[in-house]
């Protein structure tokens, strides 16, 4: 499953590259908007957050929504059962995810000056990220791949299941940012995204069949 | 069942004004505690009786039981908000702002955006079927997000709240509870709790109704 989203994925590059796109330009939205003024270690996590929340709330959709269009959701159904489907999906929308935020996050310091001075705690807080935003989200994906307006409904739907997860990561990415002490937490922040994270993805485990299934 | 209801809630609102204590440090103002409690239990509760409708038609596929599910959501989302008013209210003039971004006060903003989002999925499914599914799988996920950020995120560390924890005020650790304040909120409490299910079983159906002429349609 997971491969073959990705060769499809390779082909045309569709879903990575309007993600992508969609959030350099909130960057440099941002960082024109600021124009270098220094924020703390705290806004530099929001914003960046911001960013990626909202360009996964572009693109992640996609994985089911184009088996909806290309109509080959019939086949998958009867080719594979539905936790490997959903697994699989989960697998590229992380792997999706982590591929834009290894080039945001790098692209964000270098406009905004914010310094990482712990970058592998980073970098482990954004992969983090990525599997929690597309274990919470991939679900949803499926959802409103049967619905009308599907764009506006899964960011609407996407949103408020994410606020736990993202509020948390901001607090976890804060110290990578050199808060100190003033924003610690960090390793406790991580760990409650892990709970959280672990709790729908049993849920959505759980209920994706009945979601799929016909 | 009206009439037990009506003199019941007559009662409380009667008790709650003339009868119990003004609460300690809050002063007159604070009798709106027994109206903004137990409007947050009863949106807590009718969210959980969502998901368990949401769970019982998963397991039967009976559509009577999404209706009952989207009923216990819009009820509940009815009273969510009139908690998240009464809260507003009890801010301003306690702390001088009607908004404060206490963690408690976002948590419930964000739970009245989960059930925005819950509507909203719902009206954008055409098929009965397709669409008690889906809305049954959602209602369980978000419980789950909705207990979250009640429960958990407010007592997450770095989040400093506003409210009291336990939330009982004239919480005296040598005399206890002042036990007619006890009183008047488990009779609110109580009374609330009848008053939601009252209302459940009218907008059930309402919506069982409303399905029966979408299929003879």
């Amino acid at each position: 499953m997971f491969r073959k989203d990705l060769r499809a994925e390779l082909r045309t590059r569709y879903a990575v590259s309007s993600i992508l796109l969609f959030a350099l330009a909130s960057v440099a939205l941002v960082s024109f908007a600021l124009r270098g003024e220094a924020l703390t270690p705290r806004q530099h996590a929001a914003l960046v957050w911001v960013v990626v929340f909202f360009a996964a709330a572009t693109g992640l959709a996609r994985a089911f929504v184009q088996e909806a269009d290309a109509g080959t959701e019939l086949l998958l159904r009867q080719a594979a059962p539905p936790e490997a489907v959903w697994l699989g999906k989960l697998a590229f929308n992380a792997a999706l995810l982590a591929a834009v935020e290894a080039v945001v996050f790098p692209v964000y310091s270098g406009l905004m000056y914010a310094a990482v001075e712990r970058p592998w705690e980073l970098g482990a807080v954004a992969a983090l990220g990525a599997v929690a935003i597309s274990g919470c989200t991939t679900i949803l994906g499926a959802m409103v791949a049967r619905a009308r307006s599907r764009a506006s409904v899964f960011a609407l739907t996407a949103l408020p299941i994410l606020l736990p997860a993202l509020l948390l990561l901001v607090q976890a990415s804060a110290p990578a940012f050199g808060a100190g002490g003033a924003a610690g937490g960090g390793r406790e922040a991580a760990m409650a995204v892990v709970s959280y994270t672990g709790i729908l993805m049993v849920l959505s485990w759980l209920l994706f069949p009945a979601v799929w299934e016909e | 069942m009206r009439m037990v209801l009506g003199i019941w809630m007559a009662a409380v609102i009667g008790a709650a004004f003339f009868w119990s204590p003004p609460l300690r440090g809050l002063g007159e103002a604070g009798r709106i505690f027994y109206f903004h409690v137990p409007c947050a239990w009863v949106g807590t509760v009718a969210f959980l009786c969502a998901a368990y409708a949401g769970v019982r038609f998963l397991g039967s596929r009976d559509l009577g039981w999404d209706s009952s599910s989207a009923a216990a959501a819009q009820v509940g989302f009815l009273f969510t908000f009139l908690a998240t008013v009464s809260g507003a209210v009890w801010a301003q003039e306690a702390w001088g702002r009607w908004w404060n971004w206490d963690p408690r006060q976002t948590a419930i903003l964000m739970v009245l955006l989960i059930y925005g989002a819950y509507f909203a999925l719902r009206s954008s499914i055409e098929s009965a079927e397709r669409r008690a599914s889906i809305s049954a799988a959602y209602s369980i996920i978000a419980m789950a997000a909705a207990i979250f950020l009640v429960f958990v995120a407010p007592r997450l560390p770095g989040l400093d709240t506003l409210h009291p924890s336990p939330v009982l005020p004239g919480n005296d650790p040598e005399r206890g509870i002042e036990p007619r304040i006890l009183m008047v909120l488990l009779a609110a409490l109580a009374g609330f709790t009848g008053l939601f299910v009252w209302m459940w079983r009218i907008q059930t159906r309402v919506d069982r109704l409303l399905l029966r002429r979408e299929q003879n349609r």
